[in-house]
């Protein structure tokens, strides 16, 4: 039988405990499934009443913008004003209890119109599988 | 090969021929992440391509704001290696010679302790750098925030490098200007 690259990579991960094509367990890799839906369904589309399916009661925001926890989070991300416009993903992958999302986004010079492309990170810590803490690079006046 | 110390007495091999440090790492060597943090990093093994990886990443930051601009080059892919940053030049050599404007002098390669990360996530190609940093509010006061670095690599060199500016919150025009008054080619467009 001739077993393709994609064909083998699938058979490792059905071993279970072994590594992916992106050298993750696939503990992490659910890890990583979690965080992406979490930032799609909570952040990016704003239906914060899934916040409690994906976090955890004691959860701890590092955003400058949110203060309050999970209640905070809720209260900032309602607000469709606050919501992060589309973006690219250029990477994300899961280590140990983390995840790290990286995003390019599309922005225009404020003097010049110029389109460019920037980077922003979202990483959180899992835990008995919810999403336990965030950091980003946000600070206070941002807005994305 | 260059033999550097990096934080609390640990001892890292690096630069020059980068593609051999995973094959002298024995299995079993301890983690040499050079990561000051309060978080419970517990959960977090390393490979020992993912240790070089990091080392020559940290190297590199602290390489770079020092003026030690012969180590970056050592630790980068010409030619093809990209900056991403809308205010730098898109290459590694434009970035360098952009910084040579600021630091004319090498500085102590390891004296800048705000370049010790509290976070350090790799996998087979990249690596993310996490800082904890304090940043100015409207109000003049500090506030805890977070600055970040993402590092692709290949063949155990730097390729790619983001991170987060953008030309809203830290716009910084006097980085375009010097391109273009350099007559590079390696500007961001305005």
């Amino acid at each position: 039988m001739k077993l393709t690259r994609v064909g083998l990579a699938g058979m490792v991960l059905l071993a279970g405990g072994c590594a992916n094509l992106f050298g993750e367990s696939a503990q992490e890799t659910k890890n990583r499934e979690l965080a992406l839906s979490w930032y799609r369904d909570t952040i990016a589309l704003g239906h914060v009443d899934q916040a409690s399916k994906y976090m955890a009661d004691d959860y701890i925001e590092h955003d400058p913008r949110i203060s309050g926890g999970k209640a905070g989070f809720v209260r900032y991300y309602q607000n469709a004003s606050s919501r992060p416009a589309e973006a690219a993903e250029i990477t994300s992958f899961g280590q140990g209890d983390y995840v790290v999302i990286v995003w390019s986004r599309d922005d225009k010079d404020p003097k010049t119109s110029t389109p460019y492309k920037y980077t922003t990170y979202d990483v959180v810590r899992i835990k008995n599988g919810k999403i336990q803490e965030h950091w980003n690079n946000a600070k206070q006046n941002t807005k994305w | 090969m260059n033999i550097l110390r990096l934080f609390g007495g640990l001892t890292v091999s690096a630069v020059v021929g980068p593609m051999l440090l995973a094959q002298q790492h024995p299995s079993n060597v301890p983690p040499i992440i050079p990561m000051v943090t309060t978080y419970d990093v517990s959960s977090l093994k390393y490979t020992p391509r993912q240790q070089d990886h990091i080392a020559i990443g940290d190297l590199f930051f602290r390489a770079l704001h020092s003026g030690h601009f012969e180590i970056v080059t050592n630790l980068i892919e010409p030619p093809d290696a990209v900056n991403h940053n809308p205010n730098d030049p898109k290459t590694p050599p434009g970035l360098m010679a952009l910084l040579q404007t600021r630091i004319p002098e090498p500085k102590a390669l390891f004296a800048e302790q705000d370049q010790i990360p509290s976070l350090v996530l790799a996998n087979d190609n990249f690596v993310v750098f996490m800082w904890d940093q304090k940043a100015m509010g409207a109000d003049g006061k500090e506030y805890p925030a977070n600055r970040f670095e993402l590092m692709r690599f290949k063949d155990g060199k730097i390729v790619e490098h983001w991170d987060v500016a953008n030309r809203r919150e830290n716009a910084q025009e006097w980085k375009l200007d010097w391109c273009e008054k350099a007559g590079r080619k390696d500007c961001p467009a305005r």
